[in-house]
């Protein structure tokens, strides 16, 4: 058994619709932006809603990526990032001389792979696995800089990120690897921009987590990473990788438990597999996708576990939309600096909290002095749920 | 690393008639084998799923798409995206077996496999589950972009604890 806070996050990447970089994240959403907009070129092509959180060309810097390998690029981007970070990026994008390649592991999660070479199959004709799906991106980042131990992809749609972490902290703390550079990505998908709409999840306005009157998600985009060591060989570390709390709710291909009695569990699990009570969480970063009852849902579940107060709650979906794979992720890298600060970020898009849910709600940006712990949640279509409790490194 | 629990291990394999790569086609008929297979397969929170599959949801996500583009984004099948997730399957059979403990879908060739049976033991040594299903799908060919039909080939591995009824 794996002994709870063993794994540390020594590095963090991200890439977002509100910044190419963790702290530029960071600031946009602790500031209570969003990036919840109106697209053209999505109106010309004839979707039924044309709102998203895309990553704008200001954000690539002059270098945008084609469609087809959109993802990759963010994923090296982010990644990047992290391994630098954690003071283990070398010149020429390689691994740090005397770290052993093939003692670095890639975990991914992704939900749809790379979503433009799907789309640019309709007119070319053509569709090639090894170009499009969801096993390229941990194949790209290996390949990039030079990663030579196990290269994984945990395809669990909305809740990647934390099972692709799950995956690689019990990888790590089990001395199969000693370095694991772990999160997940996502493209803007088209494919998932018509699915959407045409299910009624997303809300024509832009998503309002938790809000009264919510009528659904916004699709995002981005890609986040960590990279985890085991404490002892970790120089410094950033948080601690608790442990992840994984269930299913058996219940229906796409609506969650209407108790959230499967999310609950899933938290649950997590608290356990960490060793700590309720009481020990200070701030919970819910999945919040603005969905009526995907929220409903998780309020109830949060009760469930926490009794009649729950901690303060933050969705950032509001402000970077839901971006599937990368979300839990990006939502894991940015605890980890709400850790690190002692700040609970806002839960943007929202003019008025639903009171029938009855959680606390962080409106705008909050300090907590004394956060040491986070739960970090999110459930997937197929009714996959998932929990990562997160701690102060300190 | 080595697993410590000592575990048996029965096998079940299956081999489809070419099916539709759309929709719920592929989830629907795996869900039924399993559903159907004897003996029958441990249910319930003290089981774990673990689906490896190279390319799972990719050939309904063309399929969607092909479609979407025929009708109209406005008109795309609402029904039909769900499956276009590379978890679709794993969902599909946490629902048909009445699965709630962790589920997980790995994504690859062979290394997929590997991943999800070590991760299987792991769920056991780590006392979190009495069972775990190591469910391996592949296709016959790689989807492609006309929306051939699939034969799917089916293993599942259970894998139970010494000890465990």
């Amino acid at each position: 058994m794996t002994a709870p806070g063993q794994v540390v996050v020594t590095g963090t990447g991200a890439v977002s619709a509100l910044g190419g970089d963790v702290g530029t994240t960071w600031n946009a959403v602790l500031g209570g932006r969003t990036a919840v907009r109106h697209w053209a070129d999505l109106a010309e092509e004839g979707h039924p809603l044309d709102v998203a959180c895309r990553v704008d060309d200001a954000v690539w810097g002059g270098q945008v990526p084609g469609t087809r390998v959109r993802g990759r690029a963010l994923a090296r981007r982010a990644a990047r990032e992290s391994l630098a970070d954690a003071g283990l990026l070398g010149p020429g994008d390689r691994l740090v001389d005397g770290l052993d390649p093939s003692r670095v592991g890639v975990f991914v999660g992704t939900t749809m792979g790379e979503s433009g070479v799907y789309e640019e199959s309709t007119a070319t004709g053509e569709f090639d696995l090894e170009d499009g799906g969801c096993h390229v991106f941990a194949a790209h980042l290996a390949s990039t800089f030079g990663i030579e131990g196990p290269r994984r992809t945990l395809g669990t749609a909305c809740a990647a990120g934390n099972y692709a972490i799950g995956a690689a902290a019990r990888a790590v703390a089990s001395g199969r690897v000693d370095v694991a550079l772990a999160g997940g990505v996502e493209p803007f998908s088209r494919i998932a921009m018509v699915g959407f709409a045409r299910m009624r999840a997303m809300a024509p306005d832009g998503c309002s987590p938790f809000g009264l009157g919510r009528r659904g998600m916004t699709l995002g985009e981005g890609a986040g990473f960590v990279v985890l060591q085991r404490r002892a060989d970790a120089g410094s570390a950033r948080a601690v990788v608790a442990g992840l709390g994984l269930s299913a709710d058996a219940h229906h291909p796409t609506a969650p438990r209407e108790d959230g009695s499967g999310m609950a569990a899933a938290m649950r699990a997590a608290l356990s597999a960490s060793g700590l009570m309720p009481s020990d969480i200070g701030w919970v970063s819910a999945h919040g996708t603005g969905t009526p009852r995907s929220d409903a849902a998780e309020s109830l579940a949060l009760h469930t576990v926490f009794g009649d107060t729950p901690p303060p709650v933050s969705s950032v979906k509001g402000a970077l939309g839901h971006a599937l794979g990368a979300a839990t992720a990006l939502e894991a890298v940015l605890s980890v600096r709400s850790l690190e600060a002692g700040m609970l970020v806002p839960n943007a898009g929202v003019a008025q909290v639903d009171p029938a849910l009855d959680v606390d709600v962080v409106v705008t940006a909050r300090e907590a002095h004394g956060l040491d712990w986070v739960l970090s949640c999110g459930y997937a279509f197929g009714g996959l749920n998932s929990a990562l409790v997160l701690g102060r490194a300190a | 690393m080595t697993s410590t629990a000592a575990a048996t291990t029965t096998t079940h394999h299956w081999a489809s008639e070419p099916l539709d790569g759309a929709g719920d086609a592929v989830a629907g008929w795996v869900a039924a084998r399993l559903t159907d297979a004897e003996p029958a397969l441990p249910r319930g929170d003290r089981v774990s799923l673990h689906v490896a599959t190279p390319d799972n949801g990719s050939r309904e996500a063309l399929a969607f798409w092909r479609a979407a583009q025929v009708t109209g984004y406005a008109l795309a099948a609402p029904g039909a995206f769900p499956w276009t997730l590379s978890n679709s399957v794993t969902g599909r059979i946490s629902l048909a077996l009445g699965l709630t403990g962790p589920c997980t879908t790995w994504v690859g060739a062979d290394e997929a496999t590997t991943e999800a049976e070590l991760a299987a033991r792991l769920d056991l040594d780590d006392g979190l589950v009495d069972h775990a299903l190591v469910v391996s799908m592949r296709g016959d060919e790689p989807p492609d972009a006309g929306g051939s039909a699939v034969r799917v080939q089916l293993t599942v591995s259970v894998l139970t604890r010494e000890g465990t009824s």
